[in-house]
């Protein structure tokens, strides 16, 4: 981006809500069952069906707006966006329009060592369309599994100005959403979406310049990507002399660029209006009250609390909050072994390797009591660092106590001086030059000794007490 | 509103229904008593009544988030002008 212009950046995410059932029905929202056989009348929108709220889709958007620090409204409404599409049975979605349950609040994110506070415009609820199957021949297939999944949509202003500032605002959004446990953050299987609206202006004016829309980025790297490469098209259209003409526009992953999907001229006029079939939605005091003392501790504040009071390093806290099991697994070993420091440093370099996440699930190889014990194996001298690896990776996929594999395997660290002193011996005896070159001051081959005594004893010496019997034996 | 059997015929083109004439009569003469009652609501004042977008008392039911039997797949699909691969088959369109 040159230095004429700014970027101005504001993104809506859908996220579907982990409800056990619909927005306004009974059928099941789970992912994956065979095409249409999670429909009612209701979600199939035939007539008479009437909708009736699920109040959990109602617990999670407020828990949603609040950890946002949303001010929530007590009365709001629904609406009908009508527009005729396939996999839209009643014509209409439902949705909140000019009083969204609630609006203006914030997220604050960390980007390039520095942090931003992004203002939230308004987060409300509606309820998810069908999916439609492009690949099967000469027709479109239309599944309603999908349809009327709820979902909270999340409205930012326009105060993002960069790919990756966007970018960051995803996945701090996400953590927080994966956090409350009201989305599995999964963008594959697209139950978090994202459409960013991506202008550019002068430098200094105030006046936003004309926008266009990015559809249905399903990567954080994409919506970098997919932002960068509209707000160089942009300014190349401006530097040009030319106009940006509003429209939506895809992001094409091949071609590494973006294509017009639709021009303001075809732009649709969804002639909202208030849904008749629900009533005022009216979230009381005491019902919001309940949903905030529920938040919980986000995602951010984790990082902190873990940096303050638990002393791992910055990016350490980082890593280990990145997921919420995770998070939680490090607590509970932390807690259990007592040092955050060393249990953050082995996950990290040991469990977080073989751990797969898949949304909210982590696949933990080992348990928190397992490596809270292993740990502690090492503190009492039973273990060296290398040997607790290996017990480490013997130990995944089993529920078996470090212990124990210690005691099948013959793992136990030798820390018996004599046995020790015997094992230095027999070296020194065996590498009779070596000895007297390193008692003439060649120490660079001390290193060659603790080697062979190591492989004797197949690193199960304890290294100081190794390196004290090689001293005090070579007499150097 | 005039409510002849033309324009029960259009209503029902567009509603993708077919009648039979006897079918389209007996719209006519029902669908024109509805709208006759409705239009008398036009007659009442409602100067001093608040506008409201719905026409139930009380506050909203929400209901558990409990999971109901719906409809079976073959019952879904009954009403598809087309099914394949066990969906509603409608011409291709694109996303957007």
């Amino acid at each position: 981006m040159s230095s004429v212009y700014e970027a101005v950046i504001g993104l809506e995410v859908h996220a579907q809500m982990l409800t056990r059932t619909k927005a306004f029905c009974s059928c099941s929202t789970a992912f994956g069952a065979p095409p249409n056989t999670q429909v009612c009348a209701t979600c199939l929108g035939l007539p008479g069906a009437l909708p009736v709220l699920n109040a959990e889709a109602v617990a999670m958007a407020v828990r949603t707006a609040l950890a946002l620090d949303c001010t929530i409204r007590s009365r709001s409404r629904f609406a009908r966006k009508n527009y005729f599409y396939p996999d839209l049975p009643k014509g209409y979605q439902i949705s909140q329009f000019d009083e969204p349950f609630s609006e203006h609040g914030s997220m604050v994110i960390d980007v390039g060592g520095e942090t931003k506070t992004a203002r939230i415009t308004r987060v409300h609820m509606e309820e998810d369309a069908g999916k439609n199957l492009h690949d099967r021949g000469d027709r479109s297939i239309v599944d309603l599994n999908r349809s009327g999944v709820p979902l909270v949509e999340i409205v930012g202003e326009p105060d993002l100005r960069s790919g990756v500032e966007a970018a960051e605002y995803l996945r701090t959004l996400r953590e927080v959403l994966m956090t409350l446990g009201v989305n599995d953050g999964n963008l594959e299987e697209g139950s978090f979406r994202c459409d960013a609206n991506v202008s550019i202006r002068r430098v200094g004016q105030e006046k936003l310049g004309t926008r266009v829309e990015l559809k249905n980025i399903n990567s954080f790297r994409f919506v970098q990507k997919g932002i960068e490469h509209e707000i160089q098209r942009q300014e190349a259209v401006l530097s040009a002399g030319g106009t940006v003409v509003q429209e939506t526009r895809g992001w094409d992953e091949k071609t590494g660029s973006t294509f017009c999907l639709r021009s303001k001229e075809e732009a649709q006029d969804y002639r909202y209006f208030p849904e008749p079939d629900l009533p005022e939605l009216v979230l009381t005091d005491d019902f919001v009250a309940r949903q905030r003392q529920s938040v919980g501790e986000l995602p951010r504040a984790k990082r902190k609390r873990f940096v303050e009071t638990l002393s791992i390093t910055a990016s350490a806290s980082q890593v280990l909050t990145s997921h919420p099991k995770i998070a939680v697994f490090f607590e509970e070993a932390a807690k259990l072994h007592g040092d955050a420091g060393r249990v953050a440093n082995f996950i990290q370099s040991e469990v977080l390797r073989d751990v797969s996440t898949r949304g909210l699930e982590a696949d933990l190889p080992v348990s928190a009591a397992q490596v809270a014990a292993l740990l502690r194996l090492v503190d009492q001298g039973t273990l060296s660092g290398k040997q607790a690896k290996d017990v480490y990776g013997k130990m995944v996929r089993t529920d078996k106590a470090p212990e124990v594999l210690v005691a099948e395997l013959g793992l136990q660290q030798v820390s018996d001086v004599e046995a020790i002193e015997a094992v230095v011996s027999g070296v020194i005896a065996a590498n009779p030059k070596q000895a007297e070159q390193l008692r003439a001051g060649k120490m660079g081959l001390f290193g060659f000794f603790v080697g062979q005594v190591m492989r004797e004893t197949k690193g199960a010496a304890n290294p100081g007490m190794v390196n004290g019997a090689l001293k005090r034996l070579l007499e150097v | 509103m005039v409510f002849d059997r033309a324009r029960v015929r259009h209503i029902a083109k567009l509603a993708s229904l077919s009648l039979s004439d006897a079918e389209a009569d007996r719209f006519t003469s029902e669908l024109a008593a509805i709208v006759g009652y409705v239009e008398e609501l036009n007659t009442l004042d409602t100067t001093d009544v608040p506008p409201t977008a719905d026409v139930q008392l009380g506050l909203a039911q929400w209901r558990s988030d409990t999971l109901e039997a719906g409809l079976s797949r073959d019952e879904v699909l009954a009403q598809a002008p087309e099914v394949e691969h066990d969906g509603f088959a409608v011409p291709t369109f694109v996303e957007t």
